[in-house]
């Protein structure tokens, strides 16, 4: 009898202890701090996203979210001889939709660029260079099957064999994305080229606010951009971890958990200077 | 010395009395013999161990003499001696040291219905509870890839089945596992942490028999062949049979009701063969060999994933033993040892294949004699390692990427070593080992490096041991985890170029005290510092672009410390343990958390296990395990923004959240039809988690858009509810 009592005690001993188990989602404690998307492109104006992180214990609707957005800001770009004082915009392809840019400097291969943003007491700076643009020799509309309503984008280039290259492949669709979306498998480290000659099939890379469900192809009647940017090495990094992030962040099994990188002193986020080159590619609805 | 399974007795204490009231001691070997000069005349010989009763043997020696201690046989001209050799179910051993046969445990509730070695060393102090859905060992704050995993003296790489969810070893080709979790023996190195040893059939059969269990998931059959009267077979094989059973219960479940996963398939089968041939009385050949191979394909509609996994394990091992004389033996085996993993994943149309693979040739020599009554065993072990860690093909890379991560990398490993166990006095013992390792690597990376093992034990009284060691371990062959479950895609890497070798020094006080007959308890601290560690944060690979290894992988240091607590009965009607453990582990690298010191995964600071099992007559027995643990650590994400129009999460320190504490309850029912030492059958009722406590095996947060609203999404997984099982078990 004894024994069965202590066995009694022992069990309500363990229900105690499971009712008390700690909601551990909300024993981390969520920090806001600034973010920033920034890009220079050759022959274009510098641009810049500003927003601060949203605590993961926040709760976020269409009118708190707002509060996280950041248009208030004082955003400078020097590229060591003029400074230039970006204006902010509304942008409705982008989020957060407003957009500071300039209007005089002008992206330039080769130059340096200082990013300055005062906000709030806070001062963050960062730095980058335009590197040399390597054009697009081909694209191609391919189908794996001639019968079918879906194919990939072939794409050839030749490496700047003389220069340590880093590259990125993006995609947007004409009036589906708002935005260049980068292709899967889209970065690429010159290093590991076996031919500087380069010819690849572009995967599409995952838009995650699209309306549809994410195929990995192109379908006919697309009107395609495919983009080539060449970056530095802190924005091969800063890309390889953001698709990581979208491709292993929702995976259970083999979960991310690393953040972004970043170049940004005292935020998050990138500003990085690209050397792009553009084609366009109809293709044609049977 | 041998009991009535013709098993060796080890570390029995052997005491003459002469009739001059001379005293000598000595105590029995691996192998269970003993040897001492002693003056002749009449001696009286009193025989002790641990788990047998107390015999006495007067005898009056003349010349050399060979005395055999058995159950039944008796040699030369000596009266009857009965070795009452009723095992207790767990051993406890100077020095931290825990021994078990595992079929003694059948009673132990288990998810199978058969002994799991590694679930049952989960219950032991020292050890994480690795939580569902895992088939690691966590022990003493080291990393899963720093036990040395031992099947007949080769080591095994693979450690686990899906999930953990079958016992990894089939238990009924096993006969004991000993655990060292201070890795004392110089024979063993190049793990940072334990050393289990799994250990196979050691005599040949005197006849035919079969056993096994039939289950709802697996059944595993082992027969035992004898081939004339020393020679013999011991054959073993599992398979599961229902895979969309298993489906069924590893289906994740998920609070929101949407299921992520659509479909599961898996299976396994593993084989063991033991052949075991008594040549002559002084030589003994045998050949051990483990196979084990599984499947598991899963289809994931949400991410467009069809995944195909394969992994395998395959162990050989020939050996000879020569008993030179009475005191020395001469060891040797060869072994061949190959893990392999390959998983074949079709995301979103993109084909991409990962592969790693561990291979090694290795040969062991060793020598046991005596020196001054002294036991000493020494010997050499050279291995080479053939390792391809992962190799990444995808579609549309491997046109215009070079093969960089498919280079394999060899590596040689020649380790010598020596151990004395030496008596100073009757309460002062000790066991010194030294391991000289030196390791080279193709991309020309040597070290040399020195182990020492060293422990002393005092003996104050007959019912009370003292014992404190030191010991340092060198490991050149390193796992690395990348999956947050028990997904077999880890692969082993070798110190190369980039890629240090680790190192540990391992300090361990403790104290075993023997209350009663059937009651005994130990107590251990221990403290651990290991340098070079391994963490691999990428969850799978960077998936953009073949990086290389040693680009993604960090290093680092790490501590552990705690303490470690054991009370046990061991006969009765009434049997069982508690273990506890309090423990901490912390690890530095200074490319994690800016540097600053955060817990380790299986940082888990309280582990509590009770197991008992009751006999209410011949017929029924019970069993219980009852375990809590307090919650592993994970990183989960601080806050989010958006990058390019998609919500990112940025994670807080590393490690920064903990999982609600782990809380199982399993029940196990035994009804026998009958059962003997020669035949058995036996029916096994299990429920396993009988309270049905959530015990997730991991927590994603992400965040998620649906059309205008944006959310974060807590994803908590569980694996079991509460789990009912039956089997069947026999033996005839």
């Amino acid at each position: 009898m004894k024994k069965i009592c202590l066995l009694f005690v022992f069990f309500l001993g363990i229900c105690v202890i499971s009712c008390s188990r700690e909601d551990y989602v909300k024993n981390v404690e969520g920090e806001s701090k600034i973010v920033v998307e920034g890009w220079i492109e050759q022959g274009d104006v510098p641009q810049v996203i500003l927003s601060r992180s949203i605590p993961i214990n926040a709760v976020i609707d269409s009118t708190t979210i707002l509060n996280y957005f950041i248009r208030s800001a004082k955003v400078t770009v020097s590229d060591g001889e003029n400074v230039e004082v970006l204006s902010v915009k509304s942008d409705e392809a982008r989020i957060p939709p407003y957009v500071y840019s300039g209007s005089k400097m002008i992206g330039e291969i080769g130059k340096t660029y200082v990013l300055k943003v005062e906000y709030l007491n806070r001062v963050i700076e960062a730095t980058t260079t335009i590197p040399s643009v390597v054009p697009i020799k081909s694209v191609k509309y391919v189908k794996v099957n001639p019968a079918d309503t879906t194919g990939f984008i072939h794409l050839e280039f030749d490496d700047l064999v003389k220069e340590k290259n880093y590259y990125q492949i993006a995609t947007r669709v004409d009036s589906i994305e708002p935005v260049f979306v980068p292709a899967l498998y889209g970065n690429l480290n010159d290093e590991n080229f076996a031919s500087p000659s380069v010819s690849l099939q572009v995967s599409r890379g995952i838009y995650v606010l699209s309306k549809t469900k994410y195929k990995p192809y192109f379908t006919d009647g697309d009107l395609i951009y495919v983009k080539l940017r060449t970056m530095s090495k802190t924005g091969f990094d800063f890309w390889n971890s953001w698709q990581n992030e979208i491709v292993n962040g929702r995976s259970p099994i083999f979960p991310a958990n690393t953040s972004l990188k970043s170049n940004i002193k005292g935020g998050l986020g990138i500003w990085e200077g690209y050397g792009q080159n553009t084609v366009s590619i109809k293709t044609q609805k049977k | 010395m041998k009991d009535h399974n013709n098993q060796n007795i080890v570390a029995a204490d052997v005491f003459f009395l002469t009739n001059t009231n001379l005293k000598f001691h000595v105590a029995t070997d691996t192998l269970g013999r003993f040897s001492i000069v002693i003056p002749s005349g009449f001696v009286k010989i009193d025989v002790e161990h641990e788990s047998c009763k107390k015999q006495f043997l007067k005898v009056e020696i003349k010349k050399d003499t060979l005395l055999s201690f058995t159950l039944e046989k008796i040699e030369f001209e000596l009266k009857e001696v009965v070795i009452n050799n009723d095992k207790k179910p767990v051993n406890i051993g100077v020095g931290g040291k825990l021994s078990f046969s595992p079929q003694k445990l059948s009673n132990v509730p288990s998810l199978s219905g058969t002994p799991d070695i590694i679930k049952l060393l989960q219950l032991t102090p020292g050890v994480q509870n690795s939580g569902d859905a895992n088939g690691y060992l966590y022990v003493r704050g080291g990393d899963p890839g720093h036990n040395l995993m031992l099947y007949a003296d080769v080591p095994v790489y693979g450690m686990a089945h899906l999930l953990g969810v079958f016992p990894f070893y089939n238990a009924d080709h096993v006969t004991e596992v000993q655990f060292d979790r201070n890795n004392l023996n110089s024979k063993y190195g190049g793990r940072l942490s334990s050393t289990v040893y799994v250990s196979p059939y050691q005599v040949a059969p005197k006849k035919f028999s079969m056993e096994g269990s039939l289950g709802l998931l697996s059944s595993q059959l082992t027969f035992s062949l004898p081939i004339g009267k020393k020679t013999g077979f011991y054959i073993s094989g599992r398979k599961t049979y229902i895979d969309e059973i298993v489906g069924v219960f590893v289906k994740p479940d998920n609070k929101k009701g949407k299921d992520d996963v659509d479909d599961f398939k898996y299976g396994f089968f593993d084989s063991n063969l033991t052949f075991i041939t008594e040549i002559s009385k002084r030589h003994t050949f045998r050949v051990d060999a483990f196979l084990s191979g599984d499947k598991f394909k899963v289809i994931d509609s949400k991410s467009s994933l069809n995944a195909n996994l394969k992994w395998s394990n395959e162990v050989i091992s020939p050996m000879w033993k020569y008993l030179i004389n009475e005191a020395t033996t001469l060891k040797n085996s060869f072994y061949f040892t190959r893990y392999e993993n390959v998983l074949s994943m079709n995301q979103s149309d993109v084909q991409m294949n990962v592969s790693s693979h561990i291979k090694d040739i290795g040969y062991t020599s060793s020598i046991q004699y005596v020196v001054k009554n002294v036991p000493v065993e020494s010997g050499f072990e050279y291995a080479f390692h053939d390792l391809v860690p992962q190799k990444i093909e995808a579609d549309n890379l491997t046109a215009i990427v070079n093969d960089i991560n498919s280079s394999a990398v060899h590596a040689n490993n020649i380790a010598v070593f020596t151990s004395a166990k030496p008596k100073f006095s009757d309460t002062l013992s000790a066991e010194f080992g030294l391991r000289i390792n030196y390791y080279a690597s193709d991309s020309k990376v040597t070290s040399l490096d020195f182990e020492p093992r060293i422990m002393f034990n005092y003996l104050p009284k007959k019912d009370l041991s003292f014992f404190v060691s030191y010991t340092r371990q060198n490991q050149y062959i390193n796992l690395i985890t990348a999956s947050s479950v028990g997904i077999p895609t880890d692969f082993w890497i070798a110190a190369s170029d980039g890629i240090p070798s680790q190192s540990s020094n391992n300090y361990s006080v403790g104290c075993n005290k023997i209350i009663s007959k059937q009651i005994s308890t130990c107590l251990n601290g221990y403290y651990r510092s290991m340098d070079n560690l391994i963490e691999y944060p990428y969850g799978f690979t960077q998936f953009n672009e073949t990086t290389t290894l040693k680009n993604d992988i960090l290093i680092g240091d790490g501590k552990a410390y705690g303490a470690e607590w054991m009370l046990k009965k061991d006969n009765g009607k009434f049997s069982g343990w508690i273990s506890y453990t309090l423990s901490w582990s912390t690890r530095q690298f200074d490319e994690l958390n800016n540097g600053e010191t955060f817990y380790s995964k299986y940082d888990r600071r309280h582990n509590l296990a009770i197991v008992g099992t009751y006999d209410f007559n011949e017929k029924w027995n019970v069993g219980l395990s009852q375990l809590f643990s307090s919650g592993n650590r994970f990183t989960m994400p601080d806050s989010w923004y958006f990058m390019n129009n998609t919500p990112v999460r940025e994670f807080g320190s590393y490690n920064n959240a903990q999982m609600p504490n782990y809380i199982r309850t399993d029940v196990s029912v035994n009804y026998s039809f009958f059962k003997t030492s020669q035949k058995e059958s036996i029916l096994n009722f299990s429920v396993f988690n009988t309270f049905n406590i959530d015990n997730p095996i991991y927590v994603v947060q992400r965040v998620s858009v649906d059309g205008k609203k944006i959310y974060v999404d807590t994803d908590e997984k569980k694996m079991y509810s509460i789990l009912p099982s039956i089997s069947w078990r026999f033996k005839f």
